[in-house]
């Protein structure tokens, strides 16, 4: 390559690289990105990290479904760190998507009407993933895990994925470091649901 | 049998710079689409949002994992590109640049995916907070995640095969082979890159890219690699005719068949030859035309060296043979200049002989200058005598021992250097296109000679035999 051609790639290349670089941090401001709730309760360090965050507890963790168990339909509900953690009395083991009318934190306080749709079942590669979605007036307010399932740690994401979901009212969200395969299969239930409404 | 009734030569010849500088521009095109491919992933990868928030290890891990896999996989298959055989990175680079670029490409594009598959296994033994190989067995139950893994053992084996001290250690034949794993190794790890990458999975833009960088390399490879030369085996049906001897040690090597005018090429190109018998059929070996492209025959002439060389001495008439190529820019199509000298040693001759063949030339325009051993050995020594009278070329034989030192001329016991030497033989050779073929060590020296007697490096051609 000759040094006048070198220079003008090696120039529009680093051009090209630092915006690129701009935009995709702009991105996160817009969006929010994984950035904390509004609350500001959980930093996305911890977020990403899933093994060490401890958001939220007790309620949740008991009712998302772990290891090989058969093909379980126990629907979750994603608990919201932030909301009331007492609320939800998950109603776990009501098989199939029978709405399950305890749904947790959701701004329930709707006077809109509220829509829910169900999507795809999707196979992450750690086990089936399967959303159900509340909107009331366009906006995302619940997600329910019809099926949710995954091992080694990644089931902590689901909380999360819930959460980055409705912040980002749809899957216009980032990935979840170490749970690629479980973001990429709620990700596209969650998009087979929205694309019901 | 020698040779005495020549192909007419080339009429015409475009000499100058202009021709430099639209060779120059395709290949700063070539170039430059190569290095925007890495650019153009590198951005996407940005854009999404890849370095943004590097807090922790496993988001940091993430990254290198994500950008390493995305950048390996563009080289690669720029890689591909480059030993695919395609006739416009030929004509730009010729087939033996392409091949030392993609031999430099290969440790690169290793240590790459090297770092992508253990960032990526450490970032989520992090994450899952299990021990590295724990969580790499528990990711191997993944199908996608398992082919992956395969890819990457071959290419580890692709690669470790090909260098220098493992190469020596093992035949041709088994390099050949494992290195055909290497295609093994590209389509194993496609399907975890469209199922679970997050660079490519559910991103259209990227999807797309990726899917024609993809088919491009895949059409070109099946094409010119595979189809093509098919096509144009049954399309020739070429055969070994008769096989002459021209010295101690070498052969000729007459192909006749259907069409052979059609064949193309030009003197100074090579063609990889396939003999097409149970043994051999699998491995094609490179060799030059020894003769002009004519409408009667392909002639290759070959030295004896072991191996491979051996059983071309031997082939029996009537033995099918496929030709891929022609290949090479070590032709007229370089030239920049009215005067040529065309310099040949042993059996560096058979491109040299099929040069003064058919380059445009008036008489005394050609210098051969052909170093030989003694003339019993040297292949082609009458006929490139019979085509210099001819044509009314100069031929100088530099018969006898190798002189002292890197000298590429005979010894002459004066005490001259080369540089002196060269300037009483061609006294004018700034003006001149120069033409080597030979040895490697012995190339670099005339090369050498040849740049200190102020030729421009524009005007020296090269074409080194062992390759």
């Amino acid at each position: 390559m000759r040094k006048s051609t070198k220079t003008a790639v090696g120039v529009i290349g680093l051009g090209i690289l630092g915006l690129s670089y701009q935009l995709g941090t702009a991105a996160t401001a817009s969006t929010g990105g994984f950035a904390s709730p509004t609350d500001s309760a959980t930093p996305l360090a911890q977020a990403s990290d899933l093994a060490t965050a401890t958001p939220d507890p007790t309620t949740s963790s008991a009712t998302v479904a772990q290891g090989s168990s058969a093909g379980s339909k126990s629907t979750n509900t994603a608990p919201k760190p932030t909301a009331s953690k007492s609320a939800s009395p998950a109603a776990s083991a009501s098989a199939s998507a029978s709405p399950s009318p305890s749904a947790t934190q959701s701004s329930s306080s709707s006077n809109a009407a509220s829509v829910s749709k169900t999507g795809d079942a999707v196979e992450s590669g750690f086990g089936p993933v399967q959303v159900k979605v509340t909107k009331v007036s366009g906006k995302i307010t619940e997600i329910t895990y019809v099926q949710a399932m995954a091992t080694h740690g990644r089931e902590q994401a689901f909380p999360y994925l819930v959460q980055y979901a409705i912040k980002a009212n749809g899957s216009g969200f980032g990935n979840l470091s170490g749970a690629t395969f479980t973001t990429n299969a709620f990700k596209r239930s969650l998009e087979s649901a929205l694309a019901k409404f | 049998m020698i040779q005495t009734v020549f192909t007419q030569p080339n009429q015409r010849v475009r000499l100058g710079m202009k021709k430099y500088l639209e060779l120059k521009r395709g290949q700063d095109f070539i170039e430059g689409l190569a290095w925007f491919s890495v650019i153009a992933v590198t951005a996407m990868f940005l854009i999404d949002g890849g370095v943004k928030s590097l807090t922790d290890p496993a988001s940091i891990l993430s990254a290198i994992d994500r950008l390493t896999a995305l950048v390996a996989t563009d080289l690669l298959l720029i890689d591909i590109l480059l030993i695919a055989r395609i006739p416009w990175i030929d004509h730009y680079y010729g087939h033996d640049r392409a091949t030392t670029a993609h031999k430099k490409l290969g440790k690169p594009i290793l240590y790459l995916v090297i770092a992508h598959f253990v960032s990526a296994v450490v970032q989520y033994a992090i994450v899952a907070n299990t021990n590295v190989i724990a969580e790499f067995i528990s990711l191997l139950s993944i199908g996608d995640i398992l082919l992956a893994t395969g890819a990457f053992v071959l290419m580890v084996l692709v690669v470790v095969t090909s260098l220098n001290f493992a190469r020596k250690a093992i035949t041709y034949e088994a390099w050949y082979l494992v290195h055909i794993f290497a295609y093994g190794s590209v389509l194993l790890a496609i399907p975890h890159q469209f199922s679970t990458g997050s660079d490519i999975a559910g991103k259209p833009i990227a999807m797309t890219y990726w899917i024609a960088l993809y088919l491009f390399v895949l059409v070109n490879v099946v094409w010119y690699r595979i189809a093509r030369p098919i096509v144009r085996g049954i399309r020739h049906s070429l055969r070994v005719s008769t096989t002459v001897r021209e010295s101690s040690d070498a052969t000729s090597i007459y192909l006749t068949g259907k069409n052979v005018a059609k064949l193309g090429g030009a003197a100074g190109q090579f063609y990889l030859v396939r003999i097409l018998n149970s043994r051999d059929w699998w491995r094609p070996h490179p060799f030059s035309i020894s003769a002009a492209p004519n409408d009667k025959f392909v002639r290759f002439t070959v030295a004896d060296r072991g191996d491979d060389t051996k059983l071309m001495q031997s082939l029996k008439p009537g033995t099918p043979v496929m030709l891929e190529g022609p290949y090479g820019v070590f032709t007229e199509e370089r030239r920049t200049k009215e005067k040529l000298v065309l310099v040949a040693a042993g059996i560096g001759i058979p491109p040299i002989r099929a040069l003064a063949e058919q380059v445009a030339a008036r008489p005394h325009d050609v210098t051969i200058i052909y170093r030989l051993r003694n003339q019993e050995d040297a292949a082609l020594l009458a006929e490139t005598r019979a085509l210099a009278a001819q044509r009314g070329f100069r031929l100088v034989e530099l018969e006898g021992r190798r002189g002292v030192g890197t000298s590429w001329m005979n010894a002459d016991y004066s005490g001259r250097s080369d540089l002196d030497r060269l300037k009483d033989i061609v006294p004018n050779v700034t003006d001149a296109d120069v033409y080597i073929c030979g040895p490697t060590a012995w190339t670099h020296s005339v090369e050498k000679t040849m740049k200190a007697a102020g030729v421009d490096a524009r005007q020296i051609h090269a074409e080194e035999f062992a390759w």
